[in-house]
């Protein structure tokens, strides 16, 4: 169970003793009225519950923190929109009186066991922050699919590795859990790039910080369902990535791990990028139409734990449908990758507009 | 979040080596006392995986070259395949090891650069004082000559 057992918590035993789980859980929203619903009672009907839920209703135009406040909890609204999602998050934060503070995103539901499993997880005191799986909650459209691919295989082979060598990449902004005072020693989210869960969680180790990857807990989140909205998440992901590399590589090099696995995949974000993009075809059409049998060649690494997952989950065939839309979507990464090394780094022309796409 | 492509490139051999020493990283856990069944389970579980995989990989590759004469035949009947495939998979394989095996050590090296950088900027801060201090004291005539702060 959770280590809160300060005196002011009841013990087991006591009448009507219901253990207090010492956490907040923050859900920035900015025109989710209608995700918020299920995404609030998911958190309502855990295990362990939380002890507030702070919807950060970011200036929505529509009746987000109406439907929010008609469920029961605390409804906060900035004088104007913070622009980002770290900013909604930060807004709270002088709110959170709890030892442990979790983020959530609008349009993401929970398994009921899964808060319990991340406060298990952080009642290590060397641990700042804990992630859980990630799954598409619709899985009907190509990008959907190819989206549900890359989180089973990332989630089932890369993400315990990464975890058994005690530093996950990145402790997922949809669904985490923070120690509060090393999340305020750290100032909270920072604005200064597109991907405010990698900059914390590379900010963490850094400090000497741990987190963890816990695969029991299941999130489940509403992934882009066409083009125009992945368009934007991969754009944001993509550009997110590169000014987190930019930002933090010098303290990256002195963590042990974590500087492996960043420069590996600053790496593969540029050169397999362009080899998959430019030089297969290349070689395919001037040297031997062979080549292109790199397209399709690893398939098996991908596919092979995305059905371990899928038998368990009994969703086997879902995966098999999907592997189309993972090798689609695969090439708009490859897109949008080269596509913001390019300004970052070459142009110097850094991504500070946060478009949201779920 | 991910990060880069995920299954795609040197990563992919990364973590394949990754998974391959995650047992002896265990008997080190092992022998400090910091290892658990929980852990060695999913050594077991990662193992399996990646026997999978290359198992998978090799009757896959067997079956798209496979495809591919039929494809090149039904084109065109007098097609006979002349490319050594086994050699392109040893040499993509090598390749992807080099390249590895470069990448970790051009960072190494960066890490090495930055730490002698970081140590010179520490001398230099902690000769500034002194520096400061004959600056101030020199019209005076106190402390002319140049005060070495190397150590």
């Amino acid at each position: 169970m959770v280590a809160d057992l300060s005196p002011a918590n009841p013990q087991p035993g006591q009448p009507n003793a219901k253990p207090r789980s010492g956490l907040t859980v923050l859900i920035p929203a900015y025109n989710e009225a209608e995700s918020i619903t299920d995404t609030v009672r998911s958190i309502q009907d855990q295990t362990m519950p939380p002890e507030e839920i702070i919807v950060i209703d970011d200036f929505s135009s529509d009746n987000t923190g109406d439907v929010a406040r008609a469920l029961g909890v605390t409804v906060m609204r900035p004088p104007k929109n913070t622009g980002t999602k770290a900013g909604a998050q930060n807004f709270a934060m002088p709110h959170v009186k709890t030892p442990y503070v979790m983020a959530v995103d609008a349009d993401t539901t929970l398994e009921p066991g899964a808060c319990e499993l991340l406060l298990n997880a952080i009642s290590d005191p060397a641990i700042s922050a804990a992630c859980g799986f990630v799954i598409p909650r619709h899985v009907k459209t190509l990008w959907e699919r190819g989206r549900y691919m890359e989180y089973l295989f990332a989630f089932t082979f890369y993400k315990p590795i990464q975890d058994f060598y005690d530093h996950p990449l990145i402790s997922s902004g949809c669904f985490s859990i923070y120690r509060t005072d090393h999340l305020r020693d750290n100032g909270c989210w920072s604005n200064r790039t597109m991907a405010e869960d990698m900059d914390l969680t590379w900010s963490f180790y850094q400090a000497g910080r741990g987190v963890r990857f816990v695969p029991e807990a299941v999130c489940y989140p509403i992934e882009p369902h066409d083009r125009v909205l992945m368009g934007k998440q991969l754009k944001r992901w993509s550009h997110g990535f590169i000014q987190n590399v930019r930002q933090h590589w010098k303290g990256v090099l002195e963590v042990p791990f974590l500087r492996s696995s960043v420069f590996v995949a600053m790496w593969d974000a540029v050169i397999a990028s362009f080899a998959y993009l430019i030089v297969i075809p290349l070689l395919a059409i001037f040297v031997n139409p062979l080549y292109l049998i790199g397209y399709l060649i690893d398939i098996p690494f991908v596919l092979i734990p995305a059905m371990v997952r899928g038998v368990q989950r009994g969703e086997l065939l879902r995966v098999l449908a999907s592997l189309p839309g993972y090798l689609i979507l695969r090439i708009f990464n490859g897109i949008y990758m080269l596509k913001a090394v390019w300004l970052e780094i070459v142009m110097r022309r850094s991504l500070r507009v946060y478009e949201k796409g779920h | 979040m991910t990060a880069g492509l995920p299954g795609t490139g040197i990563g992919s051999l990364f973590y394949v080596l990754l998974t391959v020493w995650m047992p002896f990283s265990e008997l080190f856990a092992l022998a400090q006392g910091r290892s658990s069944w929980k852990r060695w389970r999913l050594i077991a579980m990662q193992w399996a995986m990646l026997s999978a995989i290359i198992v998978g990989i090799w009757y896959f590759t067997e079956l798209l070259l496979w495809a591919y004469v039929c494809l090149r035949t039904w084109l065109d009947s007098s097609f006979v395949m002349e490319t050594n495939t086994g050699l392109m998979a040893y040499v993509s394989l090598i390749g992807g090891m080099v390249t590895l095996t470069l990448v970790l050590t051009a960072m190494f090296v960066l890490r090495s650069i930055q730490r002698v950088k970081r140590s010179r900027q520490a001398i230099v801060s902690a000769s500034r004082p002194l520096a400061g201090l004959q600056a101030t004291l020199a019209p005076t005539g106190s402390l002319r000559e140049p005060v070495s702060t190397t150590v």
